[in-house]
């Protein structure tokens, strides 16, 4: 505390005449992040757009650094972490400054912020079309990127911290309690979930491997969408909500009930991504009871966000600004009543790996996140620029063709998640599957996928004319920025200050307790109450984590589960490089209709070499894990090449350059080594020179079978072989498959 | 593989687990109940902090005086 000399350190403030303190806001770092959020969010939006287009037009995948499986990752990291993330940090610092009375702690940490998260984004745009991932959802980015965020994060941290120390009103209000837990949390989720053993400059292997890196990725995946997307923006409602109504949050007190039980249940919520999956069961109903439990408070949030226009809703009708902000509340309300929904195992067992979860989400993100940041920046425009905004007519016109742009792309994919969810699980009258093809499920809903892509072109021209009206305003901006200068009394040893206005302090321990005297002290306190935020999901995380790990009944070992020979191991990277896990899944749920369609259900102990695990989150194409033996090998490689030529109506992204890349063989030791670092039994494979050795002698023997099968000669030392022989392996050893594929025919359905 | 999952394993720890989620819920279920017997008056000087932010207050609300010596920014 900045205290002048000789000021009394009494418990009141000294007189205005002598304490005021004067200072400005920095109000340009505002401005950048305003105009990152618009770039980043057009970029992320746009390939989004690609994607989308890809599903209907699978010419669209033009290049291997353009095709679906990069790019996805591309488009939900842009919209994740740059759209919504910057505008986070818009919002956070224009608000943080006010609400503490103070200018950012330090202008140098706010200026490498900025500048560290765009760079990392930059890294992010060029690394993930390259191929470099992780195979996380959400957490795609390698090794090195991950440890320029977590560097970029801490100096935010520091910048928050010292600016809540520093700050001259002693309450803390909500919305900074909420950026509080986002910023805590999101430190703690990256750092665990990143852990990894790096492999080359730009490769790793995470340090959990199968049900473990599952259940980390999910805690880490769900609280991503918790503490990202949710409280960080819930902080932006609560401050911005209030200053566009020009009136106060409807109940303090709900937001406070909002605030604890969101940071005391959405940690425990995770496992309901893997009902049904090899997850330990009571480590998934655990999951569906703390999902079920956060529907009462998200729904308190929204009901609080709206009834805040109580007696304003006039203003709604010609206030932009408002309007954006109704349906990004009613959109949160719909979304968080939805994951509810969605969390319990029956609702799950149909919608999970379909395209009613891509529904939900995007509910969420173009209603929620999307059109409260519209809103925001609607709201900052005339006053960061310090001129009228150019037209509130086209604020208008964005409002009202994005939200028939939303409407337009949920509706569709609704309807194409549970329109595929049916027929996966539908059977005839003679107890077989109705649809044993699965591509019939594909191409049922591609009508639906058309009218998503148009919902969504519909919502990007909404984003050029947001863009349009920031330009514009920008352009009428002053020749020099106005600075005004605040003036505020500073706090003196502010524990120690009564409350302004409170009511006095009730004698006895008990009656003090009851008051709740001890919150009002947390409130006051920055560092107590962040202690007491990273307690709350501490805690949840190691009680709920812990078990997996340790337990070693949660995941009984299968004695023939082998490791993957270094051909095999190399063939595993390649599929991650391309991204197939975006589209197919590894893990069969124990329900009729998946085992007659692909086979055994998958058991926790055949994943437990798999760093990281590839059980996938959505069926595009149909699951691998049973694929060893279905088909010949020449099968793979025609497929690969065009999948077109095998099935007419594949969307499949063709592959033909894995037949003409050569296979890096001596990078192969290094990627054996670090496995058998993390404690995969790799035996004479680790000796020096071995691993490319064995996989080249492998790689022989399959580029013989491909030539003797009809197929084109001279593979052994192509990409090709490395991938076939990893599809050729899974599931082969949970369910004894005899390893000659080769004079196997194909077989269509499933597992003997 | 992991001799610390047999340890673990066998010594019944589970039983802490369960513990701690019900402490947890205590907790929680301590801090509801609190926020939600107090006054809802008692919040009336947090709730309008973000409306006094960048304005000035004619009579300090909150006992700290804020002022601006310029208007604050142009409104639309």
């Amino acid at each position: 505390m900045t205290a002048t000399a000789g000021a009394p350190s009494s418990i009141t403030p000294a007189t205005p005449a002598t304490a005021l303190e004067s200072f400005s806001y920095d109000d340009d770092i505002v401005r950048e992040f305003l105009v990152a959020t618009f770039v980043w969010g057009l970029v992320g939006m746009l390939v989004g757009l690609l994607i989308a287009f890809q599903m209907v037009e699978p010419g669209l995948n033009l290049a291997p650094w353009l095709s679906f499986g990069r790019l996805r990752p591309l488009h939900t990291n842009a919209v994740i972490f740059a759209f919504a993330g910057n505008a986070f940090f818009t919002g956070a610092y224009y608000s943080t400054q006010r609400l503490c009375k103070t200018r950012m702690f330090s202008d140098g940490l706010s200026r490498f912020h900025f500048w560290g998260w765009q760079a990392i984004i930059v890294a992010a745009a060029i690394t993930l079309p390259l191929g470099y991932t992780q195979a996380k959802e959400y957490a795609e980015l390698e090794w090195p990127i991950d440890i320029a965020i977590a560097i970029v994060w801490v100096a935010f941290a520091v910048n928050f911290f010292g600016t809540l120390k520093r700050r001259r009103e002693r309450h803390l209000y909500v919305a900074i309690w909420f950026y509080i837990a986002s910023i805590i949390t999101v430190a703690v989720l990256h750092i665990f979930n990143n852990l990894s053993i790096p492999a080359g400059p730009f490769k790793s292997y995470s340090m959990y491997a199968g049900v473990q890196d599952a259940f980390m990725q999910w805690w880490y995946g769900h609280n991503a969408v918790a503490f990202f997307l949710t409280t960080p923006f819930l902080g932006l409602m609560y401050y911005f909500m209030p200053k566009a109504a020009e009136r106060p949050v409807y109940s303090y007190k709900l937001s406070i009930l909002h605030f604890w039980s969101l940071v005391f249940l959405y940690i425990w919520a995770g496992p309901h991504h893997l009902h049904y999956t090899a997850l330990p069961e009571w480590a998934s109903t655990l999951g569906m009871i703390f999902s079920v439990m956060l529907w009462m408070p998200s729904w308190g949030g929204m009901i609080n966000g709206l009834l805040t226009l109580r007696g304003a809703w006039h203003k709604v009708v010609d206030d932009p600004v408002l309007k954006f902000f109704v349906v990004a509340v009613t959109a949160y309300g719909m979304s968080t009543f939805e994951g509810p929904m969605l969390s319990v195992k029956s609702v799950n067992a149909l919608a999970h790996y379909t395209d009613w979860v891509i529904a939900h989400v995007h509910t969420g993100t173009l209603g929620w996140n999307g059109f409260m940041t519209f809103g925001m920046v609607y709201w900052l425009l005339p006053r960061l620029f310090q001129a009228p905004l150019y037209s509130k007519k086209l604020a208008e016109v964005h409002f009202w063709i994005a939200s028939f742009g939303i409407l337009l792309y949920v509706i569709a994919i609704y309807s194409a998640g549970v329109t595929q969810g049916l027929m996966w699980r539908a059977f005839d009258e003679t107890g077989r599957l109705t649809y044993p093809d699965f591509i019939e499920t594909v191409v049922k809903l591609l009508p639906m996928y058309w009218t998503r892509a148009i919902g969504g072109s519909l919502y990007i021209v909404g984003m050029f004319l947001f863009g349009w009206n920031i330009l514009m305003t920008w352009r009428r901006r002053p020749a020099t920025y106005d600075v005004p200068v605040v003036q505020a009394a500073p706090l003196f040893r502010e524990s120690n200050e009564p409350e302004p206005g409170a009511h006095p302090q009730p004698a006895g321990a008990w009656a003090r307790f009851v008051s709740m005297g001890w919150h009002r002290v947390w409130e006051g306190r920055w560092l107590v109450f962040s202690v007491w935020v990273l307690v709350a999901v501490a805690v949840a995380s190691l009680f709920e984590i812990i078990p997996t790990f340790l337990i070693r009944s949660n995941v009984p070992t299968i004695a023939s589960v082998k490791p993957y020979t270094p051909l095999e191991l190399a063939g595993r990277d390649i599929y991650i490089r391309e991204g197939c896990f975006n589209c197919h899944s590894q893990m069969i749920r124990p329900f009729r209709w998946e085992t007659e369609r692909f086979g055994e259900y998958s058991k926790p102990g055949e994943s437990v070499y798999d760093h990281p695990f590839l059980w996938g989150s959505r069926r595009i194409g149909p699951d691998l894990a049973r694929e060893a033996g279905k088909y010949p090998d020449l099968w793979h490689v025609r497929h690969m090449e065009d999948p077109r030529s095998i099935t007419a109506k594949s969307i499949m992204p063709p592959y033909a350059q894995l037949l003409t890349n050569d296979l890096d063989f001596n990078s192969i030791q290094k990627r054996v080594d670090v496995m058998a670092m993390l404690g995969v039994p790799y035996g004479d494979a680790v000796v020096e020179g071995n691993a490319p050795k064995m996989a080249r002698a492998q790689a022989a023997l399959l580029g013989d079978s491909i030539a003797q099968q009809g197929g084109p000669k001279g593979l052994e030392n192509k990409e090709i072989v490395a991938l076939v022989a990893y599809l050729q392996r899974l599931g082969r050893d949970a369910t004894q498959i005899p390893s000659s594929v080769a004079a196997k025919p194909a077989a269509g359905g499933s597992q003997p | 593989m992991n001799p610390v999952a047999d340890v673990v394993g066998a010594s019944g720890l589970h039983v802490y687990a369960e513990i701690a989620l019900v402490i947890f819920l205590i907790v929680f279920a301590t801090i509801v109940t609190q926020v939600l017997i107090r006054r809802q008056s008692t919040f009336d000087h947090a709730a309008r902090l973000p409306l006094e932010d960048d304005a000035i207050s004619p009579t300090p609300v909150s006992g700290i005086p804020t002022t601006a010596l310029h208007a604050p920014t142009r409104q639309p």
